[in-house]
C-alpha cells in the first residue's frame, strides 16, 4: 500500500514524544489521547506543559507499557520530569537523555533496561532524583554523576553494576541501600588507591 | 642469426602472455565451471552479491552449486533457449552495500526491485545500458545519495520508477519526461531541489501515480499536469511550494481518485473544476495558505472520503452541498475563517467519524438537529468557533463519540442528564468556557470510560453530584469557575486514577474532606478561592505523591500547617495563601527539596521563619508576606542558587536583613511593614535613606485611603440593587488577586474573570 504522511502543524516535542509512543506497546491505551494531529502534545494526558506549551513532564508510571526508550526524547528540552518507572520497557538508556539539561527527576525503575548507564547523564545538571532501581544494567556507575551537585536521591538498587562506588560530591551522602542488590558491585572506591573495577569485563 | 633470436624473443612474449591470460582467467575467474550456459550472467550476479553485505543470509542461495534461475530473488525468463535473467527481486532483506556497476551487465534486465534495504552511494550510471530491456525500477527506501545519473535517460521504456526515500539530490531529472511509457513516477522523501518537471504533461498518455511528496522543491503544480488524463494518484505534499493551484481540472476529471496537496504553502482559490473529478476519494488541501469559499462543486463528489481543509485561510460559508457526499468519513474544516453555520442537513454524513469545524472564530448558529444522523461520529470538534444555543437532544444519541470538544464557544442552556447516553466517551469531554447553566448532570457518572471532564468556565451551579465518583477512568476533572456549592463530596474518594483535580473559584464550601488516602496518582490539587473551611485533613497532610501543585490559596481554612508537608518531597508549587492558618511555619519544609513556588502569604503564621527553608534547592519564589512572623531572618535563604523573588513584607520581623546572596538583589519592597526590621547595614540604609521612597510610601497610603472609601461607597449602592447572581454581597466587589507568579495560572485567570467575581477577603 503506499504510505501517505499525514503531517499537521507540528512541533518538536510533539514529534519526539510521537517516536516514543511508536517505539512502545500500549495494551491499556493509556496513549490514547496522544493525538498527532494536534497542534502541540500539551492537552495530551500524561503530559504536562508550562506557559511557553513546552513540555515539563511526562507521567506514565505503572502503565504496563512495554518497548524501547527512543533517542529522540533528548529534543525535549524543557522536560523537568521523566517518570516511565514500574513498566516493562527494555532495551538501553539512550545517551541523548544527556541533553535534558533541564532535567529534575529521572524515574526509570523497575522496567527491564540493559546496557549501562550513559556517562552523559553526567550533564543533568538540574538533577535531584534519579532512580534506576530494579533493572538488569550492568557496566559501572559513571563518575561522572559525581558531578551533578544537586542530586538527593540516588537509587541504582537491585541492577547488575560492577566496579566501586563512587564517594565524591553528592555520593558522600547516599545510604548503602541505594546500591545493594548489585552482586558484581564491590564496595565504596577506596580513597586514596587507584580505582579498580573487578568484576566488570 | 640475430632475426631469429628476435622472432623468438616475440615468440616468447607472445606465448607467455598467451600462458599468463590462460592461467590467469583460471585463478580469476572460477565461474570457467562445467555449466551449458557459460556466459557472464553468473558472474555478473555475483559480482553484484560481492559488493553487498547480507547479514541475514538472503543470499545465500546465491551460490555456484545450482542454477542462478533458482537462486532467491532472481526470475528468469520462460524462453526454451538460453536462462536469461528476466528480473531481480530483492526487497527488505536487509542488504546492505552498494549496487554494483556490473548491474549494467544483466542486459536483459527488465524488473529490478532492491526496495527497502540499505543501500548507499550513489545510483550506478551502469542502469543506463538497460535501455532496451529495464521497464520496473525500484531502488525505494534505501540510502542512495548524489543526483540520479543523466544515463538514466536511455531507459525510455520505464513504465515504474520508484526512487523514493532515499538521499537523492540535485534537480528533478528533466528527462523523465520523455519516458512516454511511464505510469508510476514516485521521486518523494529525497533532498531533490529546484523547479517541479514543467513538461510533465508530455507523460499525458501514460501516467497514472505520481508522487513527489517530502521534498524541497519550490515554485507550482506545472500546469502541464493537467493534460494527464490518466492520473489517478497525485501527492505533492510537504514542499514548498507556494503558488496557486491549476485552475482547470476537467481534464482528470474521469481519472483522479487521491488528490494530497497538504502541507505546502499552496496560495488561491480551491479550484471550482476539483468537482469534476467525481471519483476523487480523498482530497487533502490542508494546512495550506488557500483563500477564497469552498466551492460548492466539491458537493458533487460523491465518491469522497477524506475531505481535509484543515488550517487555511479560507472563507465564505460551508456550503451545504458537501451533505450530498454521503461517503465522507473525515470531514475536517478546522482553523480557517469560514462564516455562517454548520449545514442544516449535516445528518446526511451517515458514515462521518471525524466531524471538525473547530478554530472558526465567525462559526455561528447552533448544531442542527439532524447531527444524530451522524451515527458513526467518533469524534465532533467545534471549539473555539461562535456556536450557540442550546445543545440539541439527538446531540446524545450519538453513542460512537468518543471525543466531544464544544469548548471556548457561546453555548448555553443546560447540560442535560442524557449525556450520559454518550457511553463511548473516552478522550473527553469538554464544554468549558461556555455559558451554560443549571446543575451538573448526575447522568455524568455513567461515562466510565471517560478520562478527562472539563466543566469550568461556565454558570453551572447546584451542588457537585456525587455520581461523579462514578468516573472510574477519569485523570483529569475541571469543575472550576462556576457557582456550584455544597461540599466537596466525600465518595470522591474513589477516583483512584485521577490525576488533575481542578475546584477553583466556586461557591464550594465546608470541610476539605478526608478523601485523599486513595488518590495516589494526583498530581495537581487546586481547592482556590472558594470557602472552604477548617484544617488540612489527615490524608492530605500525608499525601507524599504529590507530585505538582498544592494550591489551597484563598480559603477560609484554619489550623497549623502540617509538617508532615515536608514529605512532599517532589511537589512542585504550594500555594496556602490568603486563609487562616496559625502556629509555625514547619521546618520540615526544608525536606520540600523540589519546590520552586512556596506561598504561605495573608495567613496568621508566627514563630521564626525557619532556616532549613535553606535547604529547599529548587526554591524560586518564596513568599510569607502579611503574616505575623518574628525573629530575624535567616541568612541560609539568600544562599538559595535558584530564588528568584522573596518576599516577607507586613510580619513582625526583627533584627538585620542579611546582605548574602539572593537578599542583595531585593528592594525595598520585600521587607516593608515590618517596623522593628533594621536598616542599619549599609545596604538597607541605602534601600531606606532615598527620602522619595518615604514620600511615595505616604502618597500610596492616602491613595489607598482613597480607593477603600470608594469601594464602601459602591458597596452601599449596590445594596439597593437585585442582583441575577444572587451572591453575597461582598463577594461581588471585584478585587485584584495580587499573583506569585505566573505559573500556576497559565491563561485560566484570564479565562474565569468573565464571571467578574474574585474571591480574596479583603485586608489592609
Amino acid at each position: 500500500m503506499f504510505f501517505v504522511l499525514i503531517l499537521f502543524r507540528r512541533t518538536i516535542s510533539g514529534d519526539a514524544l510521537h517516536s516514543l509512543r511508536r517505539s512502545l506497546s500500549d495494551p491499556d491505551n493509556v496513549l490514547q489521547s496522544w493525538d498527532p494531529t494536534l497542534v502541540n502534545p500539551c492537552t495530551w494526558f500524561h503530559v504536562t506543559c508550562n506557559q511557553d506549551n513546552q513540555v515539563t513532564r511526562v507521567d506514565l508510571g505503572n502503565s504496563r507499557l512495554s518497548g524501547h526508550l527512543v533517542p529522540e526524547l533528548g529534543e525535549l528540552k524543557q522536560l523537568q520530569y521523566l517518570e516511565l518507572y514500574k513498566n516493562q520497557i527494555s532495551g538501553n538508556i539512550p545517551e541523548e537523555l544527556g541533553k535534558l539539561t533541564n532535567l529534575i527527576s529521572l524515574d526509570l525503575y523497575s522496567n527491564n533496561l540493559t546496557g549501562s548507564i550513559p556517562e552523559s547523564l553526567g550533564n543533568l545538571k538540574s538533577l535531584i532524583f534519579l532512580r534506576l532501581n530494579n533493572n538488569k544494567l550492568t557496566g559501572q556507575i559513571p563518575r561522572a554523576l559525581t558531578n551533578i551537585k544537586s542530586l538527593k536521591v540516588m537509587d541504582l538498587s537491585s541492577n547488575d553494576f560492577c566496579g566501586t562506588i563512587p564517594v565524591s560530591g553528592p555520593f558522600e551522602h547516599f545510604p548503602m541501600k541505594s546500591f545493594e542488590g548489585n552482586p558484581r558491585l564491590d564496595g565504596p572506591e577506596l580513597l586514596g588507591s587507584v580505582a579498580y573495577d573487578s568484576g566488570c569485563n | 642469426m640475430q632475426q631469429r633470436y628476435i622472432y623468438l624473443a616475440y615468440g616468447c612474449v607472445i606465448v607467455s602472455h598467451v600462458f599468463a591470460y590462460v592461467l590467469g582467467s583460471v585463478f580469476i575467474s572460477p565461474c570457467r565451471k562445467d555449466f551449458s550456459v557459460c556466459n557472464h550472467t553468473l558472474c555478473t550476479l555475483l559480482s553484484i552479491k560481492d559488493s553487498m553485505q547480507d547479514p541475514t543470509g538472503a543470499l545465500a542461495t546465491w551460490n555456484v552449486s545450482t542454477h542462478f534461475c533458482t537462486w532467491d530473488g532472481v526470475l528468469c525468463s520462460n524462453t526454451s533457449q538460453q536462462q536469461q535473467v528476466k528480473g531481480l527481486l530483492l526487497d527488505s532483506r536487509q542488504l546492505k552495500g552498494a549496487l554494483s556497476p556490473e548491474i549494467g551487465n544483466l542486459l536483459t534486465l527488465s524488473y529490478l526491485n532492491i526496495s527497502n534495504n540499505i543501500f548507499h552511494g550513489s545510483i550506478p550510471r551502469e542502469l543506463g545500458k538497460l535501455a532496451s530491456s529495464l521497464t520496473h525500477l525500484d531502488l525505494s527506501h534505501n540510502a542512495f545519495n548524489d543526483s540520479v545519473p543523466a544515463s538514466l535517460a536511455n531507459c525510455t521504456l520505464l513504465t515504474f520508477l520508484d526512487l523514493n526515500t532515499n538521499f537523492l539530490s540535485g534537480s528533478f531529472p528533466e528527462f523523465i519526461t520523455n519516458f512516454t511509457q511511464l505510469s508510476y513516477l514516485d521521486l518523494s522523501s529525497n533532498s531533490i531541489t529546484g523547479n517541479t518537471p514543467r513538461d510533465i504533461g508530455l507523460l499525458s498518455a501514460s501516467l497514472q501515480f505520481f508522487q513527489l511528496y517530502n521534498t524541497q522543491l519550490t515554485g507550482s503544480i506545472p500546469r502541464s499536469l493537467m493534460n494527464c488524463s490518466k492520473l489517478v494518484w497525485l501527492d505533492v505534499s510537504n514542499s514548498l511550494l507556494s503558488e496557486a493551484l491549476p485552475s482547470d481540472w476537467t481534464r482528470l476529471s474521469s481519472t483522479l481518485e487521491e488528490l494530497n496537496l497538504d502541507n505546502s504553502g499552496f496560495s488561491g482559490n480551491v479550484p471550482e473544476t476539483l468537482g469534476n473529478c467525481t471519483m476523487l476519494t480523498v482530497l487533502h488541501l490542508h494546512n495550506n495558505s488557500l483563500t477564497g469559499e469552498i466551492p460548492s462543486s466539491l458537493g458533487e463528489l460523491r465518491s469522497l472520503q477524506d475531505l481535509k481543509l484543515y488550517y487555511n485561510h479560507l472563507s465564505g460559508p460551508v456550503p451545504s452541498s458537501l451533505t450530498n457526499c454521503t461517503h465522507l468519513v473525515y470531514f475536517e474544516l478546522s482553523g480557517n475563517n469560514l462564516t455562517g453555520g454548520i449545514p442544516e442537513e449535516i445528518g446526511r454524513l451517515s458514515l462521518v467519524e471525524w466531524l471538525t469545524f473547530s478554530m472558526n472564530p465567525l462559526l455561528e448558529g447552533s448544531i442542527p438537529h439532524s447531527i444524530d444522523g451522524c451515527t458513526q461520529l467518533r469524534q465532533l470538534s467545534l471549539y473555539q468557533t461562535n456556536l450557540e444555543g442550546v445543545l440539541p437532544s439527538s446531540l446524545f444519541n450519538l453513542s460512537k463519540l468518543e471525543r466531544l470538544s464544544l469548548e471556548d464557544c457561546a453555548f448555553s442552556g443546560r447540560l442535560p442528564e442524557l449525556v450520559g447516553n454518550l457511553s463511548s466517551l473516552s478522550i473527553k469531554l469538554d464544554v468549558s468556557h461556555n455559558n451554560f447553566e443549571g446543575p451538573i448532570p448526575a447522568g455524568l457518572g455513567k461515562l466510565s470510560n471517560l478520562q478527562g471532564l472539563y466543566l469550568q468556565g461556565n454558570n453551572f451551579e447546584g451542588h457537585l453530584p456525587h455520581q461523579l465518583s462514578e468516573l472510574r477512568s477519569i485523570i483529569e476533572m475541571d469543575v472550576s469557575c462556576s457557582l456550584i456549592s455544597g461540599t466537596i463530596p466525600t465518595s470522591f474518594s474513589r477516583l483512584a486514577s485521577l490525576s488533575k483535580l481542578y475546584i477553583r473559584n466556586t461557591q464550594i464550601a465546608g470541610p476539605i474532606p478526608d478523601i485523599f488516602a486513595d488518590l495516589q496518582n494526583l498530581q495537581v490539587l487546586d481547592l482556590s478561592r472558594n470557602m472552604l473551611v477548617g484544617s488540612i485533613p489527615q490524608s492530605l497532610a500525608t499525601l507524599y505523591n504529590l507530585e505538582l501543585i498544592l494550591d489551597l490559596s484563598s480559603n477560609r481554612l484554619t489550623g497549623s500547617i502540617p509538617s508532615s508537608f515536608g514529605n512532599m518531597v517532589r511537589l512542585q508549587e504550594m500555594h496556602l495563601s490568603g486563609n487562616m492558618f496559625t502556629g509555625r511555619i514547619p521546618s520540615a519544609f526544608g525536606g520540600c527539596v523540589g519546590m520552586q513556588i512556596l506561598d504561605l502569604s495573608h495567613n496568621r503564621l508566627e514563630g521564626d521563619v525557619p532556616d532549613a527553608l535553606g535547604e529547599m534547592i529548587s526554591l524560586e519564589h518564596l513568599d510569607m508576606s502579611h503574616n505575623r512572623l518574628s525573629g530575624s531572618l535567616p541568612s541560609s535563604i539568600g544562599d538559595l542558587p535558584k530564588l528568584i523573588s522573596l518576599n516577607v513584607s507586613y510580619n513582625m520581623l526583627e533584627g538585620v536583613i542579611p546582605e548574602n546572596g539572593v537578599y542583595r538583589t531585593l528592594s525595598a519592597s520585600a521587607f516593608v511593614g515590618n517596623p522593628r526590621l533594621s536598616m542599619d547595614s549599609p545596604l538597607s540604609r541605602s534601600r531606606s535613606s532615598d527620602e522619595r521612597i518615604h514620600w511615595k510610601t505616604r502618597i500610596i497610603s492616602v491613595l489607598l485611603a482613597a480607593i477603600v472609601t470608594l469601594y464602601c461607597l459602591r458597596y452601599y449602592m449596590k445594596r439597593k440593587e437585585a442582583s441575577a447572581l444572587d451572591l453575597p454581597l461582598w463577594r461581588r466587589v471585584f478585587m485584584r488577586r495580587k499573583k506569585v507568579s505566573g505559573l500556576l495560572e497559565e491563561g485560566e485567570e484570564d479565562r474565569c474573570s468573565n464571571l467578574e467575581v474574585e474571591l480574596r477577603p479583603w485586608r489592609l
